[in-house]
């Protein structure tokens, strides 16, 4: 069975730049959009309203927003108004957000994975016509299917046996089907999102990507890809001054191999339709800002290939 | 005096749908702005406002207004800046306030909250991110460092309004703001001694009171009967009578009593028995209501009193769909500066 793919887009180019490429990657078959809640760049809902407006058919989703830069009210009315304009084409996407979203904001959360539960079941209840307090949404009416993204083992726990969705943006393909048997027991669908690194300029792009991972990701995770402490010191030092491609020079390639879909076209449309079964929905991020309209055309292709194979 | 344009205040109260209607018939109607709230826990006002700048071609749109308590400030320069890139920043007025009401209806008030504090620093926040700087100061209301800035360049300018109701923040807003959206509420009265609290402000800043936009809603309601059109009035206006700020009613020249009455009425069986107390001399206090040729008369008081931006709310008119021809028609042709 073909399994349906979408796009990931950080807000960090124009809006109507992101709305044509949203266009593009429908019109070559991508059926989501998720657009990050990113640090200081444009507005998520902004963005979203926009995209929603500017496509035919795509879900859009929030992937993912945080409980500590809106009122978990605000947020869930604006996930609803998202709902009333554009019926059934709209998710919800949590998490506890991670250093490129809140340092900027200057924003240091005390109890993450509290306060994400307690946004989720505040959201939640909201968009179902329940009521938090005084507050109430009693117009909404289109159900919103929610995702929560994490990489520690309590977020994915709290996705796993609440969520609708589970997002999974730094699983390795190697333990990916792991994971996803862990994740779907209680019903909850798994949107795999990793990187396509299908030639050598994709991977010199890929790899600067893993920085945030390297410094947000949980101890096990760093350990696995060869991060020691001093490494990932030496790497935030160089992200919070704003040198990335430093940062990047710090990683090891062969975090590409290990987290991203690597190797020639028809290699990664191979290693893709060989996962197929561990994953609901492919979310495709973009490697770069300034080629995002052929990685879209490019992937699209791979990814219609790995379709074909399954 | 004329004003500068003549405007909607819509409520994000209805379907999105048929706000977006409204503000689109506006459009197409030749009025000059519409403005959304952020009213309490309805539509969500940034959605709004964007899909009405996606899918309108030339009107204003104006935040009027959205708080920096429901979300960090710089998400408020991030919305906005998102709101300019979609329709051009010359389409956008971005209002801002403390939204006390809102607050309590949310049952949020954080511990320590200080509206006005939090609103002055937000706007000087919001100016310097929206000009592509850094923060520029060590907030006390609100997590952030001086070194914060966007990570995009906003286009702009942005025009960044201030809503206020009482004197300290009509005086910050004259200081610090490039206009004032005043609140549900108004008279010609209020209006004018609002100009005098942004005059005392806009002094502090060694600026003249003449360089800020003021923009209201005003209670509009416009028909070929003016029975029926100021009857259609009578409940909203009850309404704000009864929750008001005190010093928008004792600026307006209302005779406490008739008000009173009204406040007596609303809190013992509700506005539509509020209604029936709502006496001529109210109306013709706070509303502009009958027919076309009353409205411009009214207006006229409003602008004589140095109001620039009337945004018609609420009834519009018994029919209100003839009254937005109306509005946008005839009376907009009387009272806007072309």
């Amino acid at each position: 069975m073909a399994f349906p793919w979408g796009v990931w887009f950080e807000p960090v180019q124009p809006v109507a730049r992101i709305v044509d490429l949203a266009r593009l990657a429908e019109a070559h078959g991508a059926e989501v959009c998720f657009l990050a809640d990113e640090g200081t760049d444009r507005d998520l809902y902004v963005a979203l309203t926009a995209v929603v407006l500017g496509t035919e058919r795509m879900t859009v989703a929030p992937a993912i927003t945080n409980p500590f830069s809106r009122h978990p009210v605000t947020t869930a009315a604006a996930i609803a108004t998202l709902a009333e304009l554009a019926p059934g084409r709209v998710w919800h996407g949590l998490g506890v957000g991670g250093s490129r979203v809140l340092a900027p904001l200057d924003l240091v959360p005390q109890r993450p994975y509290s306060d994400l539960r307690d946004a989720f079941e505040v959201n939640r209840s909201l968009l179902t016509g329940g009521e938090v307090g005084t507050a109430r949404l009693n117009w909404s009416k289109e159900a919103v299917p929610i995702a929560i993204a994490g990489r520690g083992p309590r977020v994915q726990a709290l996705a796993a046996r609440e969520a609708d969705w589970v997002i999974l943006s730094a699983e390795p393909p190697v333990s990916l089907p792991q994971a996803a048997a862990r994740l779907r027991v209680n019903g909850a669908k798994v949107a795999w999102s990793a990187y396509l690194a299908y030639g050598a300029e994709q991977r010199s792009r890929v790899l600067g990507h893993f920085s945030y991972m390297a410094i947000d990701a949980p101890p096990a995770i760093r350990e696995r890809a060869g991060l020691s402490d001093g490494r990932v010191d030496a790497i935030r030092v160089e992200m919070l001054a704003g040198r990335l491609d430093a940062a990047a020079a710090l990683l090891p390639d062969a975090l590409v191999d290990e987290y991203a879909v690597a190797g020639d076209p028809e290699g990664c449309a191979r290693r893709i339709a060989s996962l197929a079964r561990s994953f609901d929905l492919f979310m495709l991020p973009m490697n770069d800002i300034e080629h995002c309209d052929e990685h879209i055309v490019a992937s699209a292709e791979i990814l219609s290939r790995a379709q074909a194979l399954t | 005096m004329t004003f500068t344009g003549l405007g909607l205040s819509l409520s994000n109260e209805g379907r999105l749908h048929d706000t977006l209607a409204i503000a689109q018939r506006a459009d197409a109607l030749g009025l000059d702005e519409v403005s959304l709230p952020e009213s309490r826990q309805h539509r969500a006002v940034m959605s709004a406002a964007a899909a009405t700048l996606a899918t309108t071609e030339r009107v204003g749109v104006r935040v009027g207004i959205a708080n920096p308590v429901t979300r960090h400030p710089a998400v408020l320069a991030m919305e906005a800046a998102t709101l300019a890139e979609i329709g051009g920043p010359q389409r956008l007025a971005f209002g801002v306030g403390a939204a006390v009401w809102t607050m309590r209806a949310l049952g949020y008030e954080p511990a320590g909250w200080q509206p006005y504090t939090q609103v002055v620093e937000t706007v000087r926040g919001l100016r310097r991110w929206l000009a592509g700087e850094e923060l520029g100061f060590q907030p006390t209301t609100f997590a952030g460092d001086p070194s914060n800035r966007l990570d995009f360049t906003p286009v702009g300018p942005i025009r960044i309004d201030v809503g206020a109701v009482n004197g300290r923040m009509m005086e910050a807003a004259g200081e610090i703001a490039d206009g004032v959206q005043l609140g549900a509420l108004v008279s010609p009265g209020y209006v004018r001694w609002s100009r005098d609290r942004l005059a005392t402000g806009a002094a502090r800043a060694d600026r003249s009171v003449d360089e800020l936009l003021v923009s209201s809603n005003v209670l509009c309601s416009v028909g070929t009967d003016r029975v029926e059109a100021r009857a259609a009035v009578r409940e909203v206006l009850a309404y704000y009578l009864w929750r008001v700020e005190g010093v928008v009613v004792e600026t307006s020249g209302a005779d406490p009593d008739d008000v009173a009455a009204v406040r007596t009425a609303v809190a013992a069986n509700g506005p539509a028995a509020g209604a029936a107390r709502v006496s001529e001399h109210l109306v013709d206090t706070f509303a502009c209501a009958g027919t076309v040729d009353d409205v411009i008369d009214q207006l006229g008081a409003f602008a004589d009193a140095g109001l620039h931006l009337p945004l018609a709310w609420h009834t519009l008119g018994p029919d209100p769909h003839h009254a937005l021809e109306l509005l946008a028609g005839p009376i907009r042709s009387a009272v806007v500066h072309t």
